[in-house]
């Protein structure tokens, strides 16, 4: 088990937030650094970014009370909601050469073995997503309360990453498969997903 | 409602294909001096040093590969017992198992356990490679044992024992090899003897061999240097495919300017090859 030190701050954390009228919702900003390091045995004690080192991160929500739209006498509401967060990409720890090992008899020869400088010097692409949504609520009759709610998550269907992972394409030789292409595959995790849900209590 | 179904099918649509290809803009990498050295007792000193690529570079046999690969004309000795070989440049294939060298020595391996060797490398662009390994005494096989099993009277398992030295700690590299030594290994990995309480050690395979299967088991007695080598090497491998692992860089017992990676080791075992019969 190894110590090391963390150092993390935020020198500007901002919010401006509208509570009353038909228009209602925040933005927030905040500006961070984490670092961590000094690690006996690591890199000669080098510092790094970890994973959590987002420089940017705003998140702005907007919630429109849409009830003038709904049918007169019928005690109907309606509330259109946006949201739309974005965080600067994370560090990440990819090999930046790689050599071939002949290995001692008996062990399969590695032809791919990847070398890993200093730690986190690459970085993800931003993360960015919007979601809206739709809330129509009927009005509360005896003790039965219900709503119906149309949202639509990551409405612009940005493939943001999740992972990054390594590919080797092959080629058939007189020698057998060899391999002689190296790619980078980025892998997301959700594309647009509307969803209709339908909430009800009494 | 028509419109409906048509958003939800779009959107089912467009959800699909979560995987692309990416560019990934690295920072430049320079490429490394690459040694491997086994020192076998009874064989002549052998040395393959080759070069590092940048991670992207294209792979493929082109024409040029090896002249690529290799890494060439430099002068490379080693010291023992008050004397200094010097290594010739010779590409050597050595078949059963396939591996290749391209330093080459005259003499052969002394086998005296405490021996202690100093690896030096002048690279003709410039640049300086050193190691010091010492020798290891042989880690005999004491016994194999193959036991049938009582239920499926046709497939054996193989009981492995070694006598490990309980005065100081151990590194061993344990193969198994089904038909040749070239095969893909049935078992390959290392292990300490911190996790046995006594001298008698015993590795095992499951109910899995048959009669007439040939095996070659061998048991490396390994330095503390190759075996953090190894491990740092399988570790980079699996990291490297899995993105959910945890890299890790190459820890290497070659020093100097030229940024070497690599191991200058003895490399001492004990093989026996087993013909399966009941």
């Amino acid at each position: 088990m190894l110590l090391d030190e963390l150092y993390a701050y935020s020198p500007l954390e901002l919010e401006i937030e509208k509570k009353e009228g038909r228009l209602t919702g925040w933005i927030g900003y905040t500006l961070a650094w984490v670092k961590r390091g000094d690690f006996p045995g690591i890199d000669n004690g080098a510092w790094f970014p970890p994973r959590h080192d987002t420089r940017h991160n705003i998140s702005v929500v907007a919630l429109w009370d849409a009830h003038k739209w709904t049918k007169k006498g019928t005690n109907k509401s309606l509330q259109l909601t946006a949201t739309w967060v974005y965080t600067s990409g994370y560090p990440a720890w990819l090999p930046s050469g790689r050599f071939a090992l002949n290995d001692i008899p008996g062990a399969q020869s590695e032809f791919f073995v990847p070398i890993y400088g200093p730690r986190n010097t690459f970085r993800y692409p931003a993360y960015t997503r919007a979601d809206i949504g739709i809330v129509y609520k009927w009005k509360k009759r005896n003790r039965f309360e219900n709503d119906l709610t149309l949202s639509v998550y990551n409405a612009t269907d940005r493939r943001n990453p999740y992972f990054i992972t390594i590919a080797v394409e092959t080629e058939t030789t007189p020698l057998g498969e060899v391999p002689f292409e190296i790619k980078a595959k980025q892998v997301s995790l959700f594309p647009i997903l509307p969803s209709l849900t339908w909430n009800f209590k009494f | 409602m028509k419109n409906i179904l048509s958003f939800f099918a779009l959107a089912f649509l467009l959800s699909c294909n979560l995987s692309k290809d990416i560019e990934i803009d690295l920072p430049e990498y320079d490429r490394q001096p690459v040694v491997e050295c086994y020192l076998e007792p009874g064989k002549p000193f052998r040395l393959l040093m080759t070069r590092s690529y940048a991670f992207f570079d294209t792979l493929g046999l082109s024409s040029n590969f090896l002249q690529n690969t290799l890494l060439d004309s430099a002068l490379v000795t080693i010291s023992y017992n008050g004397q200094t070989d010097t290594l010739k440049n010779q590409f050597v294939p050595v078949l059963n198992p396939v591996k290749f060298f391209n330093y080459v020595g005259d003499n052969l391996v002394p086998a005296t356990p405490g021996t202690e060797f100093v690896l030096n490398i002048r690279l003709a662009e410039g640049g300086e490679i050193t190691a010091t390994t010492t020798m290891l005494p042989k880690v005999a096989i004491d016994s194999i044992v193959v036991e049938f099993s009582a239920e499926l009277d046709t497939l054996a398992r193989m009981l492995t024992y070694i006598t490990d030295d309980q005065n100081q700690e151990n590194f061993y590299r344990r193969l198994l090899n089904y038909s040749s030594l070239d095969s893909f290994p049935d078992q390959d990995f290392l292990v300490t003897d911190r996790f046995s309480q006594t001298a008698l050690i015993a590795f095992g395979t499951g109910y899995e061999l048959a009669e007439g299967d040939t095996v070659f088991n061998t048991i490396y007695h390994v330095t503390r240097d190759y075996y953090d080598f190894a491990e740092s090497v399988q570790l980079a491998v699996s990291g490297n495919l899995n993105p959910f692992a945890q890299p890790s860089p190459i820890k290497s017992n070659v020093r100097g300017s030229a940024n070497p990676i690599g191991i200058f080791t003895p490399l001492v075992y004990d093989r026996d090859t087993t013909i399966v019969h009941k």
